[in-house]
Parts: C-alpha cells; structure tokens; sequence
C-alpha cells in the first residue's frame, strides 16, 4: 500500500469529467478530476450505483464512443494519437467487465487470448509468445490452451477475461469488480496478477466494493459517493481511517486492520496517529492486543465475530432431510455420499470453492435433480428456490399472476412486499424490476406464505455492496422468524458467517465440514478447510482469538 | 486429412454438395452423397457410430416430420411422373439425411475459429459479422443453461409424483419451465449478454479495417483446389453412372 510516492508522468486525465444516460434525469457521474499516472493503481470505490463503472467506461473512452450517454468535462491521453475509426483509448487500455463471462467470444482458451492481439494486427510469433506467457503465470496457471471455453467455470471463465486484458500488455488495465464471483483464495490470487501487471509497468484502474481487497494492492482510493460525486481521493493509509472512524453508510467493507484500529482508537487503548502501511497498522492492533486482553475481546466485536461466535440455535421441524444423497452429471459424481437437514427456522449456509457443488446441493434439496443414490425427504409445501439469476424463478407476466401461480392471495403478497420494502404495482412485469428487487420479490413472497418451508437461495450475495448484505441479513432473519428454513450458497465465508447460523463446506462435491458457523470461521483461519479464511478471521485469529471460546 | 484442409475449401465442397442435393431428384445421386460421407466420416474422421447417431438424432427427427406427408398426400411433381407418394417421401428422408451427414462432416473437422479467420481474410467478410456469428455460437450454451436453470427452478415449485395423482403430476413435471414468459425472460438476458460481448469485443480491436497479421493463417494450397475438383467430379459421375443405368 503507498508503496509508490513519487510523482509519475500522467497517463489518462478526466476532468470535470460528468455521464448522464440517455432517459435519465440525473447524472450518473458528477463533475470527477482524476489523473491516473503511468504504473500507478487506482481502486474505485462506492455502493452500488454511485458511478464506478461508469467512471471506468469513461476512461477508457467506451462511454461515448460505445455506449451512448451525453459526457461533460473531458478525458485526455497524454501521447496518444486519435485514431480516425477509435477512440484515445482503444489500443492503450485494456478493461475486464462486471460480466466477465459475457465478454468471451471464443472457443477456446488460446484463441479467446489472441483475439484482441490478433485484431491489433501483432505479429505471428508475438502472439504465441504472449500466450505461453500468460499461461505460464496467476491468475490464468491452471489453463491450457487447447481447453475449451465453455468447459470451464465461472470462476475460471473470470480469470481468463483478466489473462486476456493482460495479454494486451495494455497501459492501463481496468477491472470492474473482478472478485465478486470469486472465493477468498482465488480473489486474493486475481489481486496478485494485477499486482504482477503493475511490475511490467502498467496502470491499473480497479473498481470495486470490497476496500479490504482492493486496498492490497492500490496507490490510490477514489471513493465515490451515492450520487456520483468525488467525496475521497488519495492514499489508503489517509482515507480508510477517516472512513472506519464515521459511519459513512457507503457500504464498503473496510479492512479489519483499519476496523479494528478504529475501534480500539474510540476505546482509548490507541492515540490518533497516522500510518504508513496496513501492516504498521496491523502491528500496533497486535501490540495493544498482547497487552491487553480486554483489547483482542474489542477487536473480535468490532470484527463482528463475537455475534458469530453466540448464534441463537432454534431448531423446528425437519424441512429438508438428505441421507447418503449422490448425484451424477455426464457420468461424473458431482455429489457424493452427502448427509444434510434443514430445520425450520434454521439457516444453513454453504461455502465451498467454484465448482465444489453448491448449486447441484441446492437444485438436489429444491426437488429439482433426482440423486442417483440415498433419498431425499421432503416436508411441508415445496420449496421456494431463488437462482444466482434471479429472473429466471419468475413465469408469470404481472406480478398479481405470479402471486396467483404461487396460490398467494394477493392482499397477502401485497403486504409481503412492502414489508420488504417493495412498492407492489399488480400489472408490472417482473422483468422491469431490477436483479436485487427481484430476489427480494421472490423472498416477500415465501415470506407471504404463512406455512413453514424451505427457501433456497443461490449466491444472493454476489454483487452487492456492505448495504446490499445488511438488508439480505434482515430479509433472512424475517423469513427465519416466521418457520422457514432457510439454506443459502456463497463462495464468501464472510457473508455467510453474518447471515447463517451453521455453515457447511463442500470440496469436490463432498462435505468436509458442518458446524456452527464461528467454528468454521476458526477452522478456516486454522488452515484446516480447503477454503481460504476472510480476512477478518485470519487477522482475529493472528491476534489469538479461540474461535466460539473466545 | 479432412482437418488439415482450408476451411473455406471444405464449405465450398459442403455448399456444392448440398446444392446438388436440394436440386437433384435422382435417388442414386442422393444415396451416393449420403454414402460417401458416411464412410468419410467412419473411415477417416472414426467417429463412433454412437456419436453420429446422436448428431444425426436431430435430423432424423425433422426427416421424419417433414416426409409422412407424402405418404398421405401426394407430391403434384412426382405425381406427374407417375411415381408414387412413398417414393416422395424417400427422397425427402435421404435428402434430409444426406445434408445432415455433410453438416456433420464439415462441423466434426472444422475448427470455427480457423473459418472464421478464414472467412475474414480470404472470403474478406466484415469481421464484425464474422465474429459477431462466432460469439453468437459461443452464448448457445449459456442459453441452454439459462434455460435448464429456469426448468429447473418451475420444477422445485411443483410437488414430487405421488402415488395415484402419478401421472397429472408426472404431465406438470414433464411440461415446468416451458412458458413463454419463462423464454423471454431468457431472451432478456441474452440481449445483455449480447451488448455487453459487443463493448467487450470494439474495446479489444474489433474493427472493420483489414487486418495484417498472420497467426494461424492458412493459405489454399494444390490440396485444396483437388479437393474441390474431387467433390465436383464425383457428383458429375454419380450423376453420369445414376443416367447410365436409370
């Protein structure tokens, strides 16, 4: 962090710089100076809808260029020659989107990372030696060239997108969110190859919600406010303190080093001062904490792990009970030998890495795939299962006739929805809902069934900022309190440890672990679960906390 | 053998021999075409019969709706020859079948990023359409996905078969997922895919200029040309051989 002081020769300079989208009355983005310098990283961040790719589409000149929208204020590329048929841009920068996996158009892995080298007309051999180079190196190591595109997971398909930027060798490299469907282990190993970019000399514009990954490995932190406005810019060391010490309401989620100092700064156990690194931070929490015990029991609530570490165990009737289930896809066992029961009024969360079975768990509970061995039971009225896409668990053209189709009254659904804080309009289409108001659709309406049942949500955390999650936790808890049995997949320990009271860890499609979910915490920061610890664990774990004994 | 020829060589002998066969009437013309892929496709290319039965499932599925027909109800051109209406519905089978196999032929020893490459920088196609098509193939199976995730997710809300109400459940089970609210929620998404591969794909070079490098180029060699003639020759023959013993 800070780790380059110096003042750099500019690369991309915006300034005044303002988007406003065609139909909508607001700018997207308000007035934004920034000059990004050669080799230097810049994280962006904000909640959900403040601009930060719009920032990122802007710089590269894709907003206008591509996608239209009515820009103010000017983006500049010191040294690059406008192209005639491109923008300044084009050629320089090199961007991986929010979908990553939609900006896959080849086959396979060795043509997807020659199509834009191919298409700047580099030379033949060029193009092989850059690809053996980027299958040689994180975060594409693992891949062959020959592999088919459509074979790999989603996890894998992101890190091609990322070695596909790099193999450009791109001036700047721009990232919108490339952690969000990654576990902790593979987000830290993606970080790291943009870190391996910046030491060949690139720029790197990183957008992000996650300010506890994104500040490894930025120069900078540019926070964006809800509207669209600058509110912060400028060193991590200078910025995440002042963000942890007042609550801002921009749904970051901070650094523990910067949470905890924070905390123990407000006790008393720390004087105000400044800070050159995380680490130095992360060594004066260790000091108060070793001499203090009433110091490592601050941190370990300020972390959020003490209500972790106590969950409420009410446990009601089996919803969901699976003996010795097995499930088989083309041949392969991608489920085996999995025993698993849901209560009512229980969550039960599972963590594994990509392709570790989650989803198979989930469609095997739903009723929706048929184990090949071991039985499933069933009880009470069938399941609600809300996918990672949520529009896909809605078939009917207005939401009064999805009500129906779901046997709901629709004076019941009505008030459902608005206890989720949904405005009910009867004729709507649920397509005209956005994602994150569709799966509170879907939530509201199991919510409106007063009969117990199991709800089944596939990674509903995926994308959302630190806001986005506290009101998952709350619709969560609701559902909970009213008898359902709630079972929720995510490849981020963290957020299922705040929403779940059990967690249960797949690897290769077995389970490996199943307890309560501060014991899996401390496991994982053990190193004893094959899935990387949150970084809040590690750090509680480094300082000495004994996981639920603490 | 078949692989290491241009593509463009390989969709021209396809685009001939299909041609011919859509045209021709002559049933020891199509047999002959169907024939010699099929043994192309078993000898040179081994694939397994397994294999090729479940490729050419598809085509025998649209062979069998579209020919009954004429078992029923006669063809008026063939009709005027005299011929009866199976022999209509013959032709319409082989013919089916024949293009199916050379489909298959040109799919099973084509690689679509070497006829796209070509189709650019030989055909000379606007690249943007080349590869547009090329991302097209690529969204296919997210789309089935899309689809078997949304089947999947009608088939949770239903209840499992029970025991004399079997078979109205088993219907319910058999038909989730199948409305067409369901599709266009998935046309919804293909639409954002599709924009946003677009953005992806102008910000990586896509363009209409000409491109200039050579990697993996292939240039259309003497093989090539023969292979063409080759195609050619046979259909003149079967056609010659087909008037000889008619």
């Amino acid at each position: 962090m800070a780790r380059r002081v110096s003042p750099r020769e500019p690369l991309v300079e915006a300034r005044g710089l303002a988007v406003r989208f065609p139909t909508e009355t607001r700018d997207a983005l308000r007035e934004i100076d920034l000059c990004v310098g050669q080799g230097e990283c810049v994280a962006v961040l904000g909640p959900s809808g403040s601009g930060k790719s719009t920032l990122a589409l802007a710089l590269t000149g894709a907003i206008p260029h591509l996608i239209a929208a009515e820009c103010r204020g000017s983006v500049h590329w010191p040294g690059a020659c406008k192209q005639p048929a491109g923008f300044a841009g084009a050629g320089r920068a090199a961007m991986v989107l929010q979908d990553s996996e939609a900006q896959l158009v080849a086959l396979t892995v060795e043509e997807e990372l020659a199509f834009a080298l191919e298409n700047r007309s580099l030379p033949g051999a060029e193009i092989d030696r850059r690809i053996s180079q980027v299958l040689s190196c994180p975060p594409a190591q693992g891949l062959f060239a020959g592999q088919a595109t459509l074979s790999l997971s989603g996890g894998w398909r992101q890190r091609l997108a990322l070695a596909a930027a790099l193999a450009e060798n791109p001036a700047l490299l721009v990232i919108d969110e490339p952690t969000a469907h990654l576990e902790e282990g593979a987000a830290a190993a993606a970080l790291d190859a943009v870190g391996a970019a910046r030491k060949a000399g690139a720029a790197a514009l990183l957008v992000e919600h996650r300010a506890d990954l994104a500040c490894r490995i930025a120069d900078r932190l540019l926070v964006l406010d809800r509207d669209g406005g600058l509110m912060h810019l400028g060193p991590p060391t200078a910025i995440l303190p002042a963000l942890a010490s007042a609550p801002s309401g921009l749904g970051l989620r901070m650094p523990p080093e910067v949470q905890a100092h924070a905390a123990l700064r407000r006790a008393g156990f720390l004087p105000a001062q400044t800070f050159a690194s995380l680490e130095e931070l992360a060594g004066s929490v260790a000091a108060a904490c070793t001499a203090d015990a009433a110091a490592l029991r601050l941190v370990v609530d300020s972390l959020g792990l003490s209500r972790i570490a106590t969950p409420a165990v009410r446990r009601g009737l089996p919803l969901i009970e699976c003996d010795a289930v097995e499930i088989e896809r083309g041949g392969r066992t991608v489920l085996g030998a999995l025993d698993f029961t849901v209560h009512a009024g229980e969550v039960v969360g599972v963590a594994g890495a990509n392709g570790a079975g989650k989803t198979t768990l989930l469609l095997a509970a739903a009723g929706s795939l048929t184990p090949c061995r071991g039985r499933i039971v069933r009880s009470g009225p069938p399941p609600v299962f809300v996918p990672q896409s949520p529009v896909l668990a809605f078939s009917a053209p207005t939401l009064r006739q999805e009500a129906e189709r779901r046997r709901l009254d629709w004076r019941q659904a009505e008030a459902a929805l608005e206890a989720f804080g949904i405005t009910a309009d009867p004729a709507r289409h649920p397509l005209r809902h956005s994602q994150g108001e569709l799966r509170r659709i879907a939530l509201a309406l199991a919510f409106a069934d007063a009969r117990p049942r199991a709800v089944l949500l596939d990674e509903p955390a995926a994308g959302l900022d630190q806001n986005g999650l506290d009101h998952l936790q709350r619709d969560v808890a609701r559902l909970a309190s009213r008898g359902c049995g709630v079972i929720l997949i995510s490849h981020d320990l963290d957020v299922l440890a705040s929403i779940a009271s059990r967690i249960v860890v797949l690897a290769h499609g077995r389970c490996v672990a199943d307890d309560h979910a501060a014991a899996i915490l401390y496991q994982a920061a053990e190193g004893r679960l094959p899935i990387a610890p949150p970084p809040a664990a590690a750090l509680a774990r480094k300082l000495g906390w004994r996981g639920a004994d603490a | 053998m078949l692989e290491a020829r241009h593509p463009l060589a390989k969709l021209a002998c396809a685009l001939i021999a299909i041609a011919v066969i859509t045209v021709s009437e002559a049933l020891p013309v199509l047999l002959a075409a169907g024939a010699a892929t099929l043994v192309l496709l078993a000898t040179v290319r081994q694939l397994s019969p397994h294999r090729l039965l479940r490729l050419i499932s598809p085509f025998v599925l649209f062979a069998a709706l579209s020919s009954w027909i004429y078992l029923v109800a006669e063809n008026p051109a063939h009709a005027a020859l005299g011929l009866p209406g199976w022999h209509s519905a013959i032709i319409v089978v082989i013919r089916i079948l024949a293009i199916g196999l050379i489909a298959i032929a040109f799919a099973e020893t084509t690689q679509p990023a070497d006829l796209a490459r070509a189709l650019v920088l030989q055909a000379h196609l606007p690249r943007r359409f080349v590869y547009g098509a090329l991302a097209a193939v690529q969204f296919m199976p997210a789309l089935v996905e899309d689809y078997r995730m949304a089947r999947l997710t009608a088939l949770s809300s239903l209840p499992a078969a029970a025991p004399g109400r079997g078979l109205w459940q088993r219907w319910r089970r058999l038909v989730a997922g199948m409305s067409p609210d369901v599709l266009v929620a998935i046309m919804a998404g293909a639409l954002r895919r599709a924009g946003n591969a677009a953005v992806s794909m102008q910000m990586r070079g896509l363009a209409d200029k000409p491109l200039t490098n050579t990697w993996r180029r292939k240039d259309i060699t003497a093989a090539d040309r023969a292979l063409v003639g080759l195609t050619v020759l046979f259909f003149c023959t079967a056609y010659v051989l087909a008037w000889v013993f008619a």
